[in-house]
């Protein structure tokens, strides 16, 4: 299977800490990634160095076959690599059309102001938005603000696309309807990497799964192997899988 | 011997350099303004020692005592009045403001006192003492200690009283502080005026030592400038650190290039420590 | 009376409205065109000054309005442009209508390279930079006597125009430059630079994460507030015919720029115009009448426009958004 994306010995430090420890993964293209691991694991910080939002101490990291690591974020932007924030990073005073338009203009090459603000209309659409195009962003609700950042990531037309906890504070039928919408875009054949804490969207949306602890990568693999995987329960639960006993369903017990 | 000569000059300026510093160093860490007003308030200072000198005789090394309440109170009351308003604001609104308040104080002391200069003349000189060789000008040195000497109570203030430990707070953390109950507009108000003090201190100890003019104002807040951002905003370290540096490097251009060139020189400095650590030397805040 | 206005525009239908701005902006330029006619020299000099602060204002836009870092360079590369085309000219070495551009580009190409590393500094560290910059400029002229003429500045020869006065000669490049930087501004506020600039005023590092090369836009508007400075800064050069150090590299004129710009509106297209009219009003109002106070009335003008009016004038014709 051609490998899209892949980090090899990915490291980063922080002073003394290391925040990303020696990574190495493979990301076929179609492949849909969950990211898991425990609070302060390294998740968010290899998602940086993916970006390009921080340089790596160590290691490679390709894409389509070309080296990424130490270039800037726009460049790694423009050459096919989407992502959301965990807190949503819009333009506050820009209306959600011109939010998702500005995207469609600098990575996602749309030509001209015109063709973005199409683009732009179609992506609203694609996230639930339609409507609600020339709401400024900083006046939506915090459901709309994360589509809205989604909605900005598919206009730059993204091979690989990085979702950061991009359901937190989500509830009821916003979850369901976001669950129902990344996986129309994976089915789409959008090859996306997803750092999730709830364990039920990571089991049912994910092809794989990797999980880090303390920016080591300590399991990789199908889902189901996963959710048994005793490195895994205990990453997780530390001392309290001794209370409650070492099983798969003490990791879904613990991460509703 | 020529560089000793030198360097001995640069730390002996260099401790007037913290003075002129500390009052702007406090108000820009601890408020996030740049006060654009501190050059006037220094003039401001010269003048009322040198009336107090000419008037009653009180030497500019004491007069501090009486200068200081007095310039804490105009700092206490254009802060509270008209600086307060605009706290929360991007710098160029800040910046803004503090321009057009220091036009209205640099042109009133104009139109005071005139452009003329004027110098504190003491009926019996200060000597000039020789050590080893060594030409060490006695009125500057009581300069240098008296500034060391109001550094240090500012050290014990902010360290060691109630409201030092809450100005620390707020320049720490300004919401946090408001949570433990500080009154922070009150805290702001109180920075304010201990800078606008020091400066006037500042301004005494100045007039001992170098003509006086509104003219000149420029001049002691680019001192300023770049005392604080080659030291650093992280306190009065900072100040200690930034003035005792820039009078040395500036004594030692004087060596090479002439007297011509320090203020050239200390702008060059400004500019090399912005691009390579604009927290300065000991800065810990990586004020915006 | 705003309301009437507001109306006024609302009430013109939207695909006509662009053909009225174009058809009100050709009567303004037309009388532009027309003032030498019907003013006196001083007015002449009021009126080419009035263009001269709108470049200003327009040039401060750039950088300190549509990106949103607080320059407080303009004098830098005012006085920059000045000295490099009066140093060209007393030596003639260029012809006078070669000034303004010689100007402009050195103040272009020295923005450029000091642009990229000052620009890395945010707030209050980019502003006390762009300072900086101007009072090293302003060192550097005082210093560099065998070039600049130290304190003793630059006398210019006089420019003989072959078939107007030197006033109206000077008000035309001066139109002639002020119209430029319009259509500039106007250019660029409806092009994907401009879009580029509003993105990183709003979030810098959700514009880079969209794609755009953030360093190079930074420089790229620095450089367009640099430019046309100096462009003007060698024309008033010529106009005046003496320059020296304190003259143009004043930091009144850095401070100038911004406040023309608040008073207008920031990062909007007409604002800094508005701005930069109203000002000049203000300052010859005052100077006219307040001779030994002029400064200190200027700063109650300012302190009263930064706590009463920080959005500017077009803020009260909230319908038209950018």
């Amino acid at each position: 299977m051609s490998s899209l994306f892949q980090t090899r010995n990915l490291s980063r430090s922080f002073g003394g800490l290391r925040a990303v420890s020696d990574v190495t993964i493979d990301v076929p293209a179609g492949c849909v990634m969950g990211l898991i691991g425990p609070n302060g694991a390294g998740k968010t910080t290899l998602v940086n160095l993916i970006s390009g939002a921080l340089k790596p101490s160590a290691g490679e990291i390709l894409f389509k076959g070309q080296r990424t690591d130490g270039l800037p974020a726009y460049r790694i932007a423009r050459l096919g690599i989407a992502r959301t924030y965990q807190i949503v990073q819009p333009f506050p005073k820009m209306t959600a059309l011109e939010n998702v338009a500005a995207a469609a203009i600098f990575a996602g090459n749309a030509g001209s102001l015109a063709r973005a603000n199409r683009t732009a209309e179609e992506q609203l659409e694609r996230v639930g938005l339609n409507g609600l195009g020339s709401v400024p962003a900083a006046s939506l609700s915090l459901g709309q603000r994360k589509r809205l950042e989604l909605a900005k990531s598919l206009a730059m037309k993204p091979a690989l696309l990085l979702l950061d906890e991009v359901n937190a504070g989500l509830h009821g039928s916003e979850l369901s309807e976001a669950i129902a919408l990344i996986r129309d875009l994976a089915k789409g054949g959008l090859t996306i990497i997803i750092i999730e804490h709830l364990m039920k969207v990571v089991v049912s949306l994910c092809d794989e799964i990797a999980v880090l602890h303390q920016g080591e990568l300590i399991a990789r693999g199908p889902s189901s192997v996963i959710m048994n995987d005793d490195r895994v329960i205990e990453a997780y639960l530390g001392e309290r899988y001794s209370k409650q006993g070492r099983t798969g369903n003490a990791l879904n017990h613990a991460q509703t | 011997m020529l560089f000793l000569q030198n360097l001995i000059n640069g730390l002996l300026l260099g401790g007037l350099y913290i003075c002129i510093a500390i009052g702007f160093s406090l108000i820009w860490g601890v408020l996030n303004i740049i006060n654009l007003v501190h050059g006037s308030f220094i003039v401001l200072g010269s003048y009322l020692a040198f009336y107090a000198f000419a008037l009653f005789g009180i030497s500019p090394f004491i007069a501090p005592i009486f200068i200081m309440p007095l310039m804490f109170m105009v700092g206490y009351a254009l802060q509270r009045g008209v600086v307060n308003r605009v706290m929360d604001k991007p710098v160029l609104i800040t910046l803004t403001l503090t321009f057009g308040i220091d036009l209205i104080v640099n042109n009133s002391l104009l139109w005071a006192f005139t452009a003329n200069f004027r110098r504190v003349v003491f009926p019996e000189p200060y000597k000039t003492l020789e050590l080893a060789g060594l030409i060490i000008p006695t009125d500057r040195v009581f300069a240098m200690l008296l500034a060391l000497f109001l550094t240090v109570l500012f050290y014990i203030l902010l360290n060691g009283s109630r409201i030092g430990r809450a100005i620390v707070a707020v320049r720490n953390d300004p919401e946090t502080a408001i949570l433990m109950g500080v009154d922070v507009k009150q805290i702001y108000a109180i920075t304010f005026g201990i800078g606008a003090a020091f400066a006037g201190a500042a301004g005494s100890l100045l007039s001992a030592v170098f003509p006086i003019s509104p003219i000149v104002s420029g001049l002691y807040l680019g001192k300023a400038f770049v005392v604080c951002v080659l030291g650093g905003l992280g306190g009065i370290g900072g100040a200690v650190v930034g003035g005792l540096t820039l009078g040395v490097i500036e004594s030692l251009a004087v060596m090479v290039a002439g007297p011509e060139h320090t203020v050239l020189v200390g702008f060059l400095v400004l500019l090399a420590v912005l691009l390579v650590k604009p927290t300065g030397i000991v800065g810990k805040q990586g004020y915006e | 009376m705003v309301r009437l206005l507001r109306v006024a525009i609302d009430s013109v239908p939207a695909h006509l409205r662009v053909k009225l701005a174009a058809a009100i902006a050709i009567l303004i330029l037309i009388g532009l065109l027309a003032l030498p006619l019907f003013l006196d020299n001083y007015f002449m000099r009021l009126a080419t000054t009035m263009l001269m602060y709108c470049v200003l204002a327009w040039s401060w836009n750039f950088i300190g309005g549509f990106i949103g870092y607080p320059s407080f360079g303009i004098a830098a590369f005012f006085g920059f442009g000045a000295y490099v085309g009066a140093i060209l000219l007393s030596l003639k070495l260029i012809p006078f209508w070669l000034s303004p551009i010689a100007g402009g580009t050195a103040a272009l190409i020295g923005a450029a390279l000091i642009g990229a590393p000052i620009l890395r500094l945010r707030g209050h560290y980019f502003a006390v930079a762009s300072l900086g910059i101007g009072e090293v400029f302003r060192e550097v002229a005082m210093s560099w006597t065998s070039v600049t003429g130290g304190g003793m500045g630059i006398n210019l020869p006089p420019t003989r125009p072959a078939f107007l006065t030197e006033q109206q000669l000077f008000y035309y490049a001066m139109l002639a430059l002020t119209v430029v930087t319009f259509a500039v501004t106007l250019t660029v506020a409806r092009s994907k630079l401009g879009v580029a600039f509003r993105c990183i005023q709003q979030n810098e590092q959700a514009a880079n994460m969209i794609g755009i090369n953030t360093t190079l836009i930074k420089v790229i508007g620095f450089m367009l507030s640099a430019g046309f400075p100096g462009a003007a800064g060698a024309l008033y050069a010529s106009w005046v015919g003496y320059i020296d150090p304190s003259d143009v590299f004043d930091i009144l004129n850095s401070i100038k720029a911004p406040v023309m710009v608040l008073l207008g509106g920031s990062g909007t297209v007409l604002g800094p115009a508005i701005g930069a009219v109203v000002y000049l009003v203000f300052e010859e109002v005052v100077w006219r009448g307040f001779l030994q106070f002029h400064s200190g009335i200027l700063g109650f003008i300012i302190v009263a426009l930064v706590l009463f009016m920080p959005s500017g004038v077009t803020s009260l014709f909230r319908g038209k958004a950018r």
